[in-house]
């Protein structure tokens, strides 16, 4: 636990407490008045990216503390292109969301700037990692989707779940497959082999096989058994969570990328 | 869906569920040991079927040929793993054995400034390497059980051509600054510096950087005095500058961080050199191929940016952390890799196309036919 009694700190505190507001509007009702502050807070997440991409003098998605910290960034405009083009419906989840996603910025990691590695100066860095920031958003409001599915027992509102999840999975896979390509392009540039079976490497593939696994499993039985494609869209996630968290804390799994601890 | 289809399909399920299991057992073992389980034969035999499970599915399930965004990304999957099997240790083998082909999959050179070289230890051969006098020297076994390795060893890959290194340097993050004190006590600070530029001090004086030292040592070099960068151990920062007067004179300067007061009292600028202690920024070594005698290609390469010369890409891999007289490169064979890269924009193509623009496309397409309802036409 790590309180930041700095204007890093204060902008995402800032952005936190105005996702909690605006989601606590939309819970009583008030929805518009929360869109109003959501996307304040948005605003404010632009501000602490800009000013974090100043500070340190390079794209702010090095370390997990700048990765969250730009994660906070996406989830406002993955939200309202969601519902106007997709039909998800976000709202309080969307905002609740991006609180869990800056807790780790604001409260576990701390963020001493680093200079960049030789090995990540290259211009694959920022879309590989930021295609895998919008893809982890996306797949992150599947699995929400998908927990509202195993929830409901309206069969006509699990329906709707279980199709909100699909759409969400659709528009996400594809952002998913280009960061694994993308970051496989790069590791032949830097390292000189597009494959190098680094446990990162790995836990990215586990996560986008079982997407692959719930596309087959959806297009085999449709929403005949709804509730296992919903339990498949749940683990990918987990997998995300693991790849994104678990492989670069952990000392249990010497690789290439540990320089992002 | 007819009974061969189901087949397939559960069969596709188990695969993807291996694959993942599998892949799982690799996260946990570590890159080098996953590395050799991946390659070992009953894994082979595991790709082969994954292949021919997407080739099945590509016949049977006609909605997959009639499908352009799915038909390419099935594509890819089986042109990704085919490019990885036919550039892999096991390719190799295989390449050489049936076609007569020659390369080494993966190797290690290392080049002394100056130098040429050509032969290439093989990764998996697990070869120490030694430098001495100039040259690279191959061992296997440990401690007193060390053994020197031929050169004509068939561990050792001789390359059909040579790689001379010209030059090794590195770059620093520096918060490096230069502050130029003229005779009345006016201040000047330079920052960012760089070899060779410029920067403009008082109204008739122009300052270019001509050399950054990291370690200073005065040479003498055909009976005169020079400063230039020892590769032996130690710490002596010194900048070296070009001052141009509006009257056409110059003259050139030095300082040094370590000996702020030490030089250049009674000129007209006084100058301080400020080091911060800087992390590597970047590696680079000058590499020129040569063939029969004759220089080829010339390039400088860093990390990231490696050269590609006959078949083979050549990367920054490692250097002399002691002295800064040999660079470390790590050579791979390209056997396979433009089918691997083909596979890769099948695979983005076509899933894009199948996920975004497809329903996309359908969309507008209903939207228009239900105007064209409601208009009556």
């Amino acid at each position: 636990m790590e309180i930041k009694m700095t204007t890093m700190g204060l902008l995402i505190y800032i952005t936190m407490f105005l996702y909690l507001l605006a989601m606590t509007f939309t819970i009583r009702k008030k929805s518009e008045l929360g869109k109003k502050v959501f996307l304040l807070g948005f605003t404010v997440a632009v501000v602490s990216f800009v000013y974090r991409y100043i500070d340190v003098a390079h794209w702010p998605m090095q370390n997990l503390f700048e990765v969250f910290m730009s994660l906070g960034l996406f989830i406002y405009p993955i939200s309202i292109l969601s519902e106007k083009y997709l039909n998800v419906r976000g709202g309080a989840s969307d905002m609740l969301l991006g609180v869990v996603i800056l807790f780790p910025a604001g409260f576990v990691f701390t963020a001493e700037p680093q200079q960049l590695p030789p090995a990540l100066q290259s211009w694959l860095f920022a879309p590989h990692v930021a295609v895998y920031m919008i893809s982890y958003v996306l797949m992150a409001k599947a699995a929400i989707q998908a927990g509202f599915q195993l929830k409901e027992t309206n069969n006509k509102l699990s329906g709707e779940y279980e199709q909100a999840t699909y759409n969400m999975v659709r528009v996400g896979f594809p952002f998913l497959t280009l960061g694994l390509i993308l970051g496989s392009w790069w590791g032949k540039l830097a390292w000189g082999d597009f494959w190098a079976w680094d446990p990162k490497e790995l836990w990215s593939l586990i996560s986008w096989l079982i997407f692959v696994g719930y596309l087959h499993v959806r297009y085999m039985f449709g929403r005949k058994y709804s509730r296992y494609n919903s339990y498949l869209a749940i683990l990918g996630m987990v997998a995300i969570i693991l790849t994104l968290l678990w492989v670069n804390l952990s000392k249990l799994f010497p690789g290439l990328h540990n320089y992002a601890s | 869906m007819s009974k061969t289809k189901w087949i397939v399909m559960w069969g596709v399920l188990a695969l993807i569920s291996l694959l993942t299991l599998l892949s799982l057992y690799g996260a946990f073992i570590g890159a080098d040991r996953a590395k050799a389980f991946f390659n070992t034969l009953p894994l082979s035999v595991f790709w082969i079927a994954f292949i021919l499970l997407l080739g099945a599915g590509i016949i049977i399930f006609k909605s997959l040929l009639r499908s352009p965004g799915q038909l390419l990304s099935h594509l890819g999957g089986i042109a990704i793993i085919l490019g990885a099997m036919w550039g892999s240790q096991g390719g190799h083998e295989f390449q050489k054995n049936l076609l007569g082909k020659e390369m080494v999959q993966n190797g290690t050179l290392l080049l002394y400034e100056g130098q040429s070289d050509n032969r290439v230890p093989m990764k998996n051969a697990n070869l120490n390497i030694g430098a001495r006098n100039g040259r690279a020297t191959f061992f296997e076994g440990e401690g007193s059980t060390s053994r020197m390795v031929s050169d004509h060893d068939e561990r050792v890959f001789t390359l059909p051509f040579e790689i001379r290194l010209t030059d090794f340097h590195m770059e620093y993050y520096s918060t490096a600054q230069l502050l130029v004190k003229d005779q009345n006590g006016k201040e000047f600070l330079l920052e960012s510096l760089k070899v060779g530029t410029r920067y403009k001090v008082a109204n008739d004086a122009e300052f270019t950087i001509k050399a950054l030292f990291n370690n200073a040592k005065m040479r003498q070099v055909e009976g005169k005095y020079d400063l230039q960068e020892s590769p032996a151990s130690g710490s002596n920062p010194a900048i070296k500058v070009l001052i141009q007067y509006e009257d056409g004179s110059e003259e050139e300067q030095i300082a040094f961080a370590n000996y702020p007061s030490g030089m250049g009292q009674q000129k007209r600028f006084s100058l301080q050199y400020r080091t911060g202690g800087g992390m590597v920024k970047d590696y680079f070594s000058d590499l020129q191929v040569i063939e029969n005698g004759k220089v080829v290609k010339e390039k400088t390469i860093e990390v990231n940016d490696p050269l590609y010369y006959g078949g083979y890409h050549f990367y920054q891999s490692s250097y002399d952390s002691r002295a800064g007289q040999y660079t470390v490169l790590s050579v791979s064979s390209d056997s396979g890799l433009y089918l691997v890269y083909a596979g890769y924009w099948m695979l983005c193509v076509g899933i894009i196309w199948q996920m975004w623009f497809l329903p996309i496309y359908n969309e507008r397409k209903r939207l228009k036919l239900k105007e064209g309802g409601t208009n009556g036409n």
